[in-house]
């Protein structure tokens, strides 16, 4: 059975985006960043993914060239009016309108067996971890300090949730940390 | 420039950024489920040296130290040792459990807004209050240092305030996997300056990961 992957770049202050709603400090080099094997295995491991609405919307509907070409189920209250762009025989879109206990059981039974990636935003995220429904948390853990901003780690409750560090690997401009949830 | 004191902080932090749990007080002065943060370096021996008492039981330790390469990551916080810089609410949970003989053996100089003498404990260890703020405490403490490093131990407002003020040479996090959820913030959103870092060494050790940074100035 794959896993549900939360994940995000984060700066060391625990913020995703910066003051101004910039991500782009986070990622620096995007070129780099798809051709370092985390990525590139991230990449083979994937058999769906999961995206939050705001995210859906910061790409304006449009999916074309996304790394993840895989079956993406996107959060969302109301289907947009707008049809989505980007989709071909491996990236399908779909609109997972009845919360995030179905939205991950649709993006797993697509997965076939490979890994669900929860991308874009902390909101999915926070839901998939208040909810228990991750299993691996993965940060890009980048050495600078926001002094605000939209936090990864937030609104997740009073229970204490422990994890077990799998992997870390250091790149130039993060640290990849990446942590098995102990259920 | 080869003998000037370095400014070294160490604070332990959950995934999740918290350095404390929620309703800090005694008997527990790192709040509910905080000392969960501190566990990984309870039995080594390189902490264990300098401390008298368990701070999970109170009493002295039972047996079993256990070494790994966090033992070496703490054994580097108490040598060349010259002064320590920390902050009040630290000072206030520490001061009963170190005891008489305080594991730091040399000055101490607490930043707080109250005034109080100067206390000279065994073993080395004074513990000076300095009301006039962090860059004062940290002029001080590296008077006193003299080739020596100076280590502030924590909390977590005294190494905002330093890296604020640009006074801090090497930061490194205990990253702890947890999640607590609540409690006390390591960074706040404190609309501070943006600071650049460079991760300058990274160590994997069972239950903690030890990230050190550097600011860029």
């Amino acid at each position: 059975m794959g896993n549900v992957i939360v994940g995000a770049a984060m700066s060391l202050d625990g913020f995703i985006n910066d003051r101004n709603g910039s991500v782009s400090r986070l990622y620096p080099d995007l070129d780099a960043l798809r051709k370092t094997e985390l990525l590139q295995e991230e990449i083979a491991s994937a058999g769906a993914a999961v995206m939050g609405r705001r995210a859906y919307d910061m790409a304006q509907g449009d999916l074309t060239g996304y790394e993840f070409q895989v079956p993406i189920f996107v959060m969302t209250h109301k289907v947009p009016d707008r049809p989505a762009k980007g989709e071909n025989e491996r990236l399908h879109l779909h609109f997972a309108t009845d919360g995030i206990e179905s939205a991950i059981a649709q993006a797993k039974a697509a997965a076939g067996g490979q890994d669900v990636m929860v991308v874009g935003g902390a909101s999915t995220a926070q839901q998939c971890l208040r909810a228990g429904l991750a299993d691996v948390v993965q940060i890009l853990l980048v050495p600078v300090l926001f002094g605000g901003g939209l936090r990864f780690f937030d609104h997740l409750g009073t229970e204490h949730v422990e994890l077990e560090r799998m992997g870390v690997r250091e790149y130039p401009d993060f640290t990849d940390l990446r942590f098995r949830i102990i259920k | 420039m080869q003998n000037m004191p370095r400014v070294r902080s160490d604070i332990s932090v959950s995934l999740d950024g918290f350095i404390a749990g929620p309703d800090e007080r005694e008997p527990q002065p790192l709040g509910e489920g905080g000392l969960r943060l501190h566990q990984w370096m309870f039995d080594l021996p390189s902490w264990r040296e300098p401390h008298s008492v368990d701070p999970r039981t109170g009493d002295p330790f039972a047996d079993g130290s256990e070494t790994n390469p966090s033992d070496a990551v703490v054994a580097e916080q108490f040598a060349r040792l010259g002064a320590v810089v920390m902050g009040r609410r630290m000072f206030d949970g520490g001061e009963g459990p170190w005891g008489e003989n305080p594991p730091y053996h040399v000055p101490v100089f607490i930043v707080t807004h109250r005034a109080r003498e100067t206390v000279t404990k065994e073993g080395g260890t004074t513990y000076t209050f300095v009301t006039d703020g962090v860059a004062s405490a940290v002029v001080q403490a590296k008077a006193a240092a003299g080739d020596n490093n100076v280590w502030v131990p924590g909390g977590a407002q005294i190494i905002r305030e330093l890296l604020q003020a640009g006074m801090l040479d090497e930061v490194q996090i205990h990253l702890v996997p947890v999640l607590l959820g609540q409690g006390r913030r390591l960074f706040d959103q404190s609309h501070g300056q943006v600071l650049e870092l460079e991760c300058t060494r990274v160590i994997a050790s069972p239950g903690v990961t030890h990230l050190r940074y550097r600011p860029v100035r």
